[in-house]
């Protein structure tokens, strides 16, 4: 057996010596409680709105603007607070402040007929994202997601799709790139796992996030290489340091595979508001899921996570210790396991599978057993006149195990086990403005090891990243822009015999090195009525993973013989994008186009010649880099016909091809349309906020593949309908958030392109979801220090 | 795009990132490289027919490909046989030689009879095979049939075996293909 290098008692030390190092001069160095936050709140006609309630969360303190609309809270210290505006009419917005210098916050409020369910916001300005597009899934909208995967969670969102393998594996998709071309930065720390894997789902619990942003297109300069589809910001809400105890429990039912998710929260923070702590637990289990005719043998999971924070804040020093676990074990449809190209074939003839399941929580071969274990140690220290200066250092172990259905299947043996380990630190000074200018200059370093057990797919390797950065952004009035730079560099070891499956093959230790330079700038401009135009353009880059490289073997399930290539070299890309957004008191929305042209394009190249094994024939699929080009459009609009009914439509669309060859590239989403109607419903008895809203999607067939792409037809387009209706109940003196949503409320029977086991079987038909959210426990309210 | 000198960056940044990250690196990585470990790779097929009116008249056949998926092609024997007669046809080996002592997985296959099914399709030439033995289920198996030969001809001989735990029913359709072989056959 192998030996995880690692231990814990080595990490107990790492994270003493970066506490010692950062943590004593921050505490030493306290400072008085005496900022100033001030501001302005507005409608988004730019109307000032007089008496509007500015509260900041954290101290429970509260304000009210006067004629013109001005607040000002003063006597504040350091730290970052979570300020809530409200008026009544308009949908509350709730803005993080990093306060650290006396510090001016400009509000705009949407009228509450246009905050729709799916709070979509595009162009909004956070500073702590390039000014790219983007969009926000919190509050209700994040609610209606609970117990859904990640993957599942963000597909309503224009330019978002998902890649499946089966029911329950789901990969997020941004403008057609998925796995290794989106990041997701789960709690402020870049999640590395094998997510190259299209059957690897994003060990990440979406029950830590208060807020989920996806950042569409490239974004190398701000998170690093492999930023060249997008990004997914899983952001769990900052500690509060309200002294008392409370928390939450959630809750999730649903019809169609008999799902259980449950997730408490429980946090609060020592009486004199110097530590706050923060405790999260959740399970999730499943059985088999059900296409409208019959169940997927096994398709059910188990999953359970959990997080722990613990924050220090005294004057202008924070530091926070957080460590999560991420435990699934998860059953893969049964139907899909295949031996060679004929089983393929004749599982596609038939119309319905031989394998069919029942309801049942029973999980068997094939499956995955997957942990992802995360701990995180940041500091913060605000300099005066200069900066907040921020050090991060983050562990993580990915240990995935999957387990095949073999003829010699020992009990809790499993066929191949991977075990990466990623270190990395993060450091760098968010400036103060100087001259308008404002923005963040960085390093960062990472260190990566990792392992295999039993079958070979990829190798052992050893990886050294390290990139600087530096990203500034200037506003003057209507007008801001953006522009940043940095230099990212990886040298990779690869440990393996020369011919893998040969036990005597001497060992060889293949070298690689990868560079590049990249850049952004990018542009907005506010016009009157709410109108908001904006342009940039974005390189991103991507060394080849590990897969790409080395890959050699069969791909069960899709009856492939996947074979890497060590001459590939990085993929670039550059991302055009220009848009218009428009939120008002009645119309909301916005209009996108992108265009990516993608240097050294990886793909897997469908096989034209059989490989001959003992099984019988596979057909081989190579890695091969072409230049592409991705472009397409998002569109989404809401118009608030009532003040009690509003309707929206969404529609999005991804082109992409081959430069060299003219044609179209395979695994694109298809085109995707979708309209709904939104019915605010009077209060009634103690249900308050009372909302019910219909949607009708439409997926189209995917037209844009030639035969010799795949294996099968792709499958006609399809329409879904989903219901939503969501309430608030006062019960027991809690507030209390109760929804009831069905997803193909028709059962429809349809097969997506984008998953995997479409050859194998249909979709899921109706589900049912219940979800019900119960706060708990109250604090003491204090006034400002 | 290379921008610094790589060898003079990449001991820079190998630095760096050894000071950043501690001491955890620092250990010399010499984890050994896992046995390789093919789970259940098939890599020959061997056939055994005794002629049912001359025991002393045996052919053996062997689809081989050591290297398993990929690499190198298989290499395959021709069954030479008799016209007009009668064999006893075995599946006598089935082998797994990656690992340095060759392990026989024919033992295990007769073990689990009850989810294995050996199935024959002759084409082109003058050949029938009916499967002769049965598992403890009373379904065919395929270990064992009778192969009888016609006239002078030319073809192959693919012989099938599919895994079907819990769902064999006699038939060729319900399970996973473990072995997919097609031997060339020559009567004369």
């Amino acid at each position: 057996m192998f030996s995880f290098v690692p231990s814990i008692s080595h990490l107990v030390l790492c994270a003493l010596c970066l506490f010692s190092l950062v943590g004593v001069p921050g505490v030493a160095l306290a400072q008085s409680c005496s900022l100033q936050l001030s501001g302005t709140v507005a409608s988004q006609d730019n109307e000032t709105l007089p008496a509007a309630s500015v509260r900041i969360i954290e101290l429970n303190i509260n304000s009210i603007t006067n004629n013109e609309g001005f607040f000002d809270l003063a006597g504040l210290c350091p730290g970052t607070y979570h300020v809530e505006v409200s008026y009544l009419g308009f949908a509350p917005v709730v803005r993080t402040v990093e306060l650290t210098v006396a510090t001016k916050l400009t509000v705009a409020l949407m009228p509450v007929a246009n905050a729709l369910n799916e709070v979509v916001t595009t162009g909004q300005r956070q500073y702590d994202t390039p000014l790219a597009q983007q969009s926000v899934l919190e509050h209700k909208a994040l609610a209606l997601t609970r117990g859904q995967s990640l993957g599942e969670a963000l597909k309503n969102i224009p330019g978002l799709s998902t890649i499946q393998t089966g029911p329950s594996i789901v990969k997020p998709v941004i403008h057609g790139m998925h796995s290794n071309r989106v990041l997701i930065y789960n709690a402020g720390v870049r999640q590395e796992g094998q997510q190259w894997g299209s059957e690897h789902a994003p060990e990440v619990d979406p029950f830590v996030a208060n807020r989920v942003t996806v950042v569409k297109g490239a974004a190398s300069v701000m998170y690093g290489a492999d930023a060249v589809g997008g990004i997914i910001l899983v952001e769990p809400a900052p500690l509060d340091y309200r002294p008392g105890l409370r928390g939450r429990v959630e809750s999730v039912l649903m019809s169609n595979n008999g799902l259980g998710a449950l997730s408490a929260t429980a946090e609060g923070a020592a009486p004199h508001g110097l530590l706050s702590y923060r405790v999260q637990l959740t399970t999730r289990q499943a059985a088999n899921a059900r296409t409208p005719d019959y169940y997927l043998k096994n398709t059910g999971f188990r999953e359970y996570n959990g997080s722990a924070a613990l924050g220090f804040a005294k004057g202008a020093f924070t530091t926070e210790l957080y460590a999560s676990t991420f435990n699934t074990h998860l059953g893969i449809y049964e139907g899909a396991h295949i031996g060679n190209t004929t089983d393929l074939m004749a599982a596609i003839e038939r119309t319905e599978p031989l394998i069919k399941g029942d309801f049942s929580y029973a999980i068997g071969r094939p499956y995955q057993l997957v942990g992802h274990h995360l701990v995180k140690f940041k500091s913060s220290y605000d300099l005066p006149r200069v900066g907040q200066l921020h050090l991060q250092y983050s562990y993580q172990r990915n240990d995935r195990k999957e387990y095949d259905l073999v003829r010699q299947a020992y009990e809790n043996e499993y066929q191949l086990r991977f075990d990466l380990t990623t270190q990395a630190v993060d450091a760098y000074l968010d400036h103060v403005s100087v001259g308008g200018l404002r923005g963040k200059i960085g390093v960062n370093a990472q260190h990566q090891q990792n392992y295999y057990d039993g079958r070979y797919l990829i190798p052992f390797f050893t990886s050294y990243n390290a990139g600087a950065f530096a990203t500034e952004r200037w506003t003057s009035g209507r007008l801001e822009l953006e522009a940043g730079v940095r230099y990212d560099q990886r040298h990779m070891q690869a440990r393996l015999r020369q011919v893998p499956t040969d036990q005597n093959s001497p060992e060889i230790r293949p070298a690689f090195d990868y560079a590049q330079l990249t850049g952004t700038v990018g542009a907005a401009y506010q016009l009157p009525a709410g109108w908001r135009l904006n342009a940039g353009a974005a390189k991103g880059w991507r060394p080849p993973s590990i897969n790409e490289l080395f890959s050699q073997g069969v791909h069960h399930s899709s009856a492939r013989y996947e074979l890497g290539d060590r001459t590939l070299g990085e993929e670039s890309t550059l991302n055009l994008y220009g848009g218009v957004a428009k939120t008002g008191p009645r119309l909301n929305g916005e209009l996108s186009f992108y265009h990516n042209t993608l240097d050294n394009y990886i793909y897997l190249r469908p096989g034209r010649e059989a490989v001959l094994t003992v099984r019988g024939a596979f057909l081989a699929y190579n890695y091969v880099q072409v230049n592409a080009e991705i472009y397409g459009t998002d569109a989404s609009a809401s118009y608030r016909l009532t003040d009690w009914l509003s309707a929206s439509a969404k529609y999005s669309a991804v082109r992409a091809y081959n430069r060299q060859s003219g044609q179209h590239l395979e695994l694109i989403p298809a085109d995707r349309v979708s309209g709904g109607l939104t019915l605010s419903l009077p209060d009634w008895a103690r249900f308050a906020d009372n909302t019910l809203s219909v949607a009708v999607v439409h997926t189209a067939r995917q037209w844009r593949v030639r035969a010799d792409q795949d294996v099968a037809p792709p499958p006609a387009g399809y329409t879904l309908c989903n219901v939503d209706f969501s309430t608030e109940a006062r019960l027991l003196g809690q507030p209390m958030t109760l929804s009831l949503s069905a997803y193909n409320l028709f059962n429809t029977t349809y097969r997506d392109y984008l998953n995997a086991f479409r050859y194998f079987a249909p979709e899921t038909g109706r589900n049912v979801a219940l979800r019900l959210a119960v706060p708990f426990g109250h604090s003491s309210s204090t006034s400002p220090k | 795009m290379r921008i610094l000198p790589t060898s003079l960056f990449n001991t820079c940044l190998r630095a760096t990132a050894l000071l950043a990250l501690g001491l955890s690196s620092c250990s010399k990585d010499e984890t050994p490289l896992p046995a390789v470990r093919e789970n259940e790779l098939i890599t020959s097929v061997r056939l055994k027919f005794v002629n049912q009116a001359n025991p002393a008249d045996v052919k053996l056949a062997t689809w081989k490909d050591l290297d398993g998926e990929g690499g190198n092609p298989p290499i395959i024997d021709a069954i030479n046989l008799l016209p007009n007669a009668v064999y006893t046809m075995t599946v006598d080996a089935v082998l797994n030689e990656t690992s340095s002592k060759s392990e026989d997985v024919t033992a295990e296959i007769v073990r689990e009879a009850n989810n294995h099914l050996f199935v024959y399709k002759p084409t082109g030439a003058s050949l029938t095979v009916a499967v002769t033995d049965k598992d403890a289920k009373g379904l065919p198996f395929g270990l064992q049939a009778n192969a009888t030969t016609g006239a002078v001809s030319t073809g192959s001989l693919r012989v099938v075996l599919r895994h079907q735990v819990g769902t064999k029913d006699g038939t060729e359709t319900p399970g996973s293909t473990d072995i997919d072989t097609t031997f060339p056959v020559t009567i004369r």
